[in-house]
């Protein structure tokens, strides 16, 4: 057992480090920067919805001015909805939720998404069967039957194809149709 | 045992040299997830949504359009106004520059006696590329058809 012990040359070395340095680097490029970046776009994704739909508080049409927001009856409420944004952020909504709160603190919860049919609402437009969602700029209302329940809050979710439903747009409380609205 | 090392100069600009191309492969990176703004004359292109000044008149099948602002217009974006609804109609890409007129042909869907929204869209810029950008609708023009 010689104390006169052969290693790697410090060049030998140096290399062997700098290509394991590298290999590394490319590793973590092409593997572990995509999965973050990845994760990080799902969880970044409601950030432009934040308040892409509001309630329209105030409906000018032909002179006079409506708050479809309202109920009517013990059963019928209206929601008018707006989507603000612009076309791109159009393409990837889905629909929205809306949920009717009692003071008491229940709540019920709607899904409307284009084209379906939902038995508890439908569109104002009575001509119009299927439910639509509001592109960028559009304003759309709808009538909720309630079957009797009686709710004083309305809070609108947006939600996107991909399936996630972002957290709250807008809320409105709810107050009794005027009489130059009819939700019937 | 009189090892060699790098000497601290050498240690010092490695180091810097590290920090700076990590602080560049950050920079690339974040850059990716925040949107370009869309910009006119080097400010948010909002703000020249409220300089446009335009005059919008339908003439039997026809919009006139007269640019009386110092914001060209690059297009209009007609809204249908209906018992509670406000529906996008159609999106017209007619220049309208600065103190000229415009005509535009309606489209089929507008009936005679119909509320319409007149809402401008103005040319931006996001990074290289120019970019349409519709203003909101406090900035367009109600008109009936």
């Amino acid at each position: 057992m010689g104390r006169n012990k052969r290693a790697l040359s410090p060049v030998i070395a140096t290399v062997l480090l700098l290509l394991l340095t590298v290999s590394a680097a490319i590793i973590i490029a092409g593997v572990v920067l995509p999965f973050i970046r990845g994760n990080l776009d799902k969880s970044t994704e409601c950030v432009d919805y934040r308040s892409y739909f509001t309630f329209e508080e105030k409906f000018e049409f032909e002179d006079d001015s409506f708050r479809y927001n309202c109920y009517q009856g013990d059963n019928l409420y209206g929601a008018s909805i707006r989507a603000e944004g612009n076309e791109e952020l159009s393409e990837d909504i889905g629909g929205f939720k809306l949920v009717f709160i009692q003071k008491l603190g229940d709540s019920v919860s709607v899904e409307v998404k284009s084209g379906e049919l939902v038995s508890d609402i439908r569109m104002l437009d009575a001509v119009k069967t299927e439910l639509e969602v509001p592109k960028s700029g559009e304003v759309k209302t709808y009538v909720y039957d309630s079957g009797g329940k009686i709710y004083d809050k309305i809070e609108v979710y947006p939600l996107l194809k991909s399936g996630r439903i972002c957290q709250i747009s807008d809320e409105i409380e709810l107050i009794k149709c005027l009489p130059n609205v009819n939700l019937g | 045992m009189k090892k060699r090392g790098l000497s601290p100069i050498i240690a010092t600009l490695l180091l810097i040299t590290i920090a700076l191309i990590i602080a560049i492969i950050i920079f690339l990176w974040a850059k990716s997830f925040i949107g370009e703004k869309t910009t006119k004359l080097e400010e948010p292109i909002e703000n020249s949504c409220g300089r446009i000044d335009f005059l919008a008149e339908a003439v039997g099948r026809s919009l006139n359009i007269v640019n009386k602002g110092n914001v060209p217009l690059y297009g209009v974006e007609i809204r249908k106004k209906g018992a509670g609804t406000i529906e996008d109609v159609g999106r017209f890409e007619q220049a309208v520059n600065i103190g000229e007129t415009g005509s535009i042909s309606l489209v089929n869907g507008l009936n005679s006696g119909e509320e319409v929204i007149v809402v401008p869209i103005i040319l931006g810029e996001a990074g290289e590329y120019k970019k349409a950008y519709t203003c909101g609708e406090d900035y367009g023009q109600e008109i009936t058809i």
